[in-house]
C-alpha cells in the first residue's frame, strides 16, 4: 500500500514536472522573465526656452504622482494610522480617503497626482513601504501670460503645441532612452548593472529673438489701447526689419500657459500667425510699392479723383465718399484714397499686380518658426472665384486676407531696402554636448527670401510713408524721429456683406526711417471709441515706439545723424 | 604463496579509501571556497550596487532641488514680479521730454551731413549768442511742455 502511494505520488510529481518543464516551459519562462526583467523608459528633460537676454521663458519642474500598493503597506494598526495621518496632512487629502486607499483590496491605487515639489519630497522622505513616489517633469512658464502665444504649451504627454513649443517640439523633446534591469518580487530594482541600456538624448534648448522687456512694453501698451478704445482684441508684432528677427509678439486676450486647461480653447491659437483679416489701407503700401517698382507710377504722377472709379463693374469709392480732384500719387497715399489705389493696380495690369503681391509673400506661408501658421487668402486671376473688380478692391486691402505676420514681413521688405526676409523667432539652438563637452550652439542666420522691390523703390516709398505720418497719421509721430508708416481701417466681412459699423484698425510703421531698427504692427479689433486706425492704432504705435526708442537707446535723428 | 592477511587488506583498503576521502574533502572544500568567494563577491557587488542606488537617489534628489531652486529664481525674476516691485519702489516708465525746435526739423536726413546737423533745442543756422539764447529759451519751453501732455498734433480721422 505504501509502495503504491509512493509510486502514485512520484508519478504525480513527475507528471507535473513534465508539464512545467516541457509543455508550459515557454509560457512560464516568459512569465518569469516578465516578473524579473523590467524595461524602464528614460525620459530626457525637455529643452529650455529663454529670451534674447537669457531670461527663462519655459523650463521643467518636478511634480509628483503618489500611488499605493496596499498589500505592501505595514500591517501594524498604529503605524498604519500614523502613515494615513501623515499622508493626509502632507497631501492635504481627507483622512477617510487616505485610509480607504491604504485599506483597498486593489493591487495598486493612485493616491494623488500633480503633487508639488515640497509635499512630494516629504512623502518620499517618509520611506514608507508600499507608497510609491514618481517624479514627473512638467513644463513651467515663469512669465505666465506674457509670452503665451509665442511660446505655446506642452500637454500631459510631453508633446508641445502652438508657438515655439509646437513648431520645435521634436528638437525640444529630445529622444527617449531605456534601461533593462532585474527586480525582486516586491518590485525593487536589484543593485546590479542593467542588462541593457540606451541613454536618452536630452532636448535642445532654444534662445529666442524675443526680448521679454519689449514684449512687456508691447503687452502693456496693447492692454492700455484695448481699454482706452474699448476694443475686443488686438495684436502687436515687433520685428527687426534688417534680419527678420521677431522682438515681440503679443495678442490679447491671452491665457496662462501654466493653466492652459482652464483657458478658452480659442485663445490657444496665436492670432499673429493663425488669424487672417482683410488689412484695409495698410495694404496700399504694397500697391504703391508695386506701382513704383514696375515704373507704372512715380510720386508725382497725377490722377484726377472724382471720388469714384469703376473697376470690373464695381464702383470704388473713397473712405469719405469725396472726390479730391487732381492729386499726385504722393497725395493719394497720404490721403489714403481708394480710387488712386485702384488706379495704380489697374494701370499695372493684373499679371504684374498679382506678381508683386506674390513677391511680397501674400498667399503663401512666411515659414516663420511658429506652429499653426496660415497662408492667408489671395485669389488670383484665373481662379473660379476671382472677379475683375478684385483687382481694384485688393489694391486697398479688401477681398484679400492676410495674417499679421505676412503683413509685417511684407512691409519690412520696404524698410529693408526691398529685400524680403524670412521671419524667425529662434536665435540659437543650444544642444547639450556629451558628458564633459561644451554644448553645441547653432546660430540662426538671417535669411533673405527674395528681392521684392528695388532699393530705389524702397527709398522712395519710405519717404512717402514718412509724409503719411507727418501729414496724415500724425498721432503716430514721435518728436525728434522720422517715422514711416501707414494706417488702416478695415471693414469686417460677414456672411451678408461688410459689417456696417465694426472695423479693424491697424497701423504699421518703422523707425528711424533712414535706418530702421524696428517695425511695429498694431492691430485692434472692433475699437468702439473710434473706428479709425489713425485715432486708435496710430497712438498705440506711438506709445510703443516712444518706449522702444528709450529701451533700444536710439537717439533722436539729429543727434544720431550728427554722430555719423 | 603467502596468503594476504585480513588486516593487511583492510589497511590497503583503508589507505585507498582515505585518499578518495581526501579527494572528496578537497573537492568539498574547494566548492565551499568557491561558493564563499562567490558569496563574498556577490555581497561586495550588492553593497556597491546599493551604494550606487543610494548615491543615484541622492543625485536625483539634488537635481530635483536644483530644479525647484531654478523655478523659484525664474518666478522671482519674472517681468511681472520685477515690474510690480519696481512700481513699489517708485519707478515708473519715463515720460519723454521733447525739446522743442524753434524752426522746422530738417527732414531730409539721408543727405544731412554731420556739419549740418545741430543738437536738439537749437536752430540750424543760428550762431553764437543767438544760438545760446535760443537754446535757453527752447529748454524753458521744453520743460514747460513736458508738464503739458497735450502736445500731440490733432488731425482728422484717416483710414
Amino acid at each position: 500500500m505504501l509502495a503504491f502511494c509512493l509510486t502514485f505520488g512520484l508519478a504525480v510529481i513527475l507528471t507535473r514536472l513534465v508539464q512545467y518543464q516541457v509543455f508550459d516551459h515557454e509560457q512560464l519562462e516568459t512569465q518569469a522573465i516578465d516578473q524579473r526583467i523590467y524595461t524602464r523608459e528614460l525620459v530626457p528633460p525637455r529643452g529650455y526656452i529663454v529670451d534674447l537676454n537669457g531670461h527663462v521663458l519655459a523650463m521643467n519642474v518636478i511634480h509628483w504622482d503618489i500611488s499605493v500598493s496596499p498589500a505592501l503597506v505595514t500591517t501594524q494598526a498604529k503605524e498604519r494610522r500614523q502613515l494615513a495621518n501623515d499622508l493626509a496632512t502632507l497631501l492635504e487629502l481627507p483622512m477617510d480617503v487616505v485610509s480607504a486607499t491604504l485599506n483597498s483590496s486593489e493591487l495598486w491605487v493612485p493616491l494623488a497626482t500633480h503633487v508639488d515639489y515640497q509635499a512630494g519630497e516629504a512623502v518620499e522622505d517618509l520611506g514608507a513601504d508600499g507608497i510609491m513616489c514618481e517624479p514627473q517633469f512638467h513644463r513651467f512658464y515663469p512669465e505666465r501670460d506674457l509670452v503665451a502665444h509665442a511660446v505655446g504649451i506642452v500637454n500631459e504627454t510631453g508633446t508641445g503645441y502652438y508657438g515655439v513649443e509646437g513648431y520645435s517640439n521634436i528638437i525640444l523633446r529630445g529622444s527617449n532612452g531605456y534601461r533593462i534591469v532585474e527586480r525582486n518580487p516586491v518590485g525593487d530594482e536589484l543593485p546590479l548593472l542593467p542588462l541593457s541600456e540606451s541613454l536618452p538624448e536630452p532636448g535642445t534648448s532654444l534662445r529666442l529673438t524675443l526680448d521679454r522687456s519689449i514684449q512687456y512694453i508691447a503687452q502693456q501698451e496693447l492692454r492700455r489701447a484695448l481699454e482706452q478704445f474699448s476694443a475686443d482684441s488686438g495684436t502687436v508684432l515687433i520685428m527687426e526689419p534688417r534680419t527678420g528677427a521677431i522682438l515681440a509678439l503679443v495678442s490679447l486676450p491671452t491665457y496662462d500657459p501654466n493653466n492652459y486647461a482652464d483657458a478658452d480653447p480659442h485663445l490657444l491659437d496665436d492670432p499673429s500667425v493663425s488669424m487672417m483679416w482683410e488689412p484695409g489701407s495698410i495694404f496700399k503700401i504694397i500697391t504703391w510699392a508695386a506701382g513704383l517698382d514696375s515704373g507704372t507710377i512715380s510720386p508725382g504722377t497725377t490722377f484726377y479723383d472724382e471720388g469714384a472709379l469703376e473697376v470690373g463693374g464695381r464702383v470704388i469709392r473713397n473712405w469719405d465718399r469725396k472726390g479730391y480732384g487732381m492729386v499726385t500719387m504722393r497725395d493719394g497715399l497720404v490721403k489714403s484714397l481708394n480710387t488712386v489705389a485702384s488706379f495704380v493696380s489697374t494701370s499695372m495690369g493684373k499679371e504684374r499686380f498679382y506678381t508683386y503681391l506674390r513677391r511680397f509673400g501674400f498667399g503663401t506661408l512666411t515659414d516663420v518658426d511658429l506652429a499653426g501658421e496660415g497662408p492667408g487668402m489671395m485669389k488670383l486671376p484665373g481662379d473660379s472665384d476671382w472677379f475683375p473688380s478684385e483687382q481694384g478692391t485688393n489694391s486697398f486691402g479688401q477681398g484679400i486676407a492676410v495674417t499679421p505676420m505676412q503683413m509685417i514681413v511684407a512691409v519690412s521688405a520696404v524698410a529693408n531696402e526691398g529685400m524680403l526676409m524670412k521671419p524667425h523667432i529662434v536665435h540659437q539652438y543650444v544642444a547639450p554636448g556629451a558628458e564633459g563637452e561644451e554644448p553645441r550652439i547653432i546660430h540662426v542666420d538671417p535669411m533673405v527670401v527674395r528681392r521684392a522691390v528695388s532699393t530705389q523703390t524702397a527709398e522712395t516709398l519710405t519717404q512717402l510713408l514718412v509724409d503719411v505720418v507727418t501729414e496724415g497719421a500724425t498721432k503716430a509721430q514721435v518728436p525728434g524721429y522720422r517715422i514711416a508708416g501707414k494706417t488702416g481701417t478695415a471693414q469686417i466681412p460677414t456672411a451678408y456683406g461688410y459689417h456696417p459699423t465694426d472695423t479693424i484698425a491697424s497701423f504699421v510703421g518703422f523707425a528711424p526711417a533712414d535706418d530702421p531698427q524696428f517695425i511695429v504692427l498694431v492691430k485692434l479689433d472692433r475699437p468702439r471709441e473710434s473706428p479709425w486706425g489713425s485715432q486708435t492704432a496710430a497712438p498705440t504705435f506711438r506709445a510703443i515706439a516712444e518706449r522702444l526708442f528709450v529701451y533700444l537707446q536710439i537717439p533722436p535723428d539729429e543727434i544720431r545723424l550728427a554722430q555719423r | 604463496v603467502a596468503s594476504q592477511s585480513p588486516s593487511g587488506a583492510f589497511q590497503r583498503k583503508r589507505r585507498s579509501l582515505s585518499s578518495g576521502q581526501v579527494f572528496v574533502v578537497a573537492l568539498v572544500v574547494l566548492v565551499i571556497l568557491f561558493l564563499w568567494l562567490h558569496l563574498i563577491l556577490a555581497l561586495g557587488i550588492e553593497a556597491t550596487g546599493r551604494q550606487i542606488q543610494i548615491k543615484t537617489a541622492e543625485l536625483e534628489k539634488t537635481r530635483r532641488q536644483i530644479l525647484a531652486r531654478e523655478q523659484e529664481a525664474a518666478q522671482a525674476r519674472s517681468q511681472e514680479i520685477l515690474a510690480s516691485r519696481a512700481r513699489e519702489l517708485g519707478y515708473q516708465p519715463q515720460v519723454p521730454i521733447y525739446l522743442l525746435l524753434l524752426g522746422p526739423a530738417d527732414q531730409s536726413t539721408s543727405d544731412v551731413g554731420a556739419e549740418e546737423s545741430h543738437p536738439p533745442g537749437t536752430v540750424a543756422g543760428a550762431t553764437g549768442a543767438e544760438a545760446s539764447a535760443l537754446e535757453t529759451l527752447s529748454l524753458w519751453v521744453a520743460l514747460a511742455q513736458s508738464l503739458d501732455t497735450s502736445m500731440e498734433i490733432e488731425t482728422g480721422p484717416m483710414p
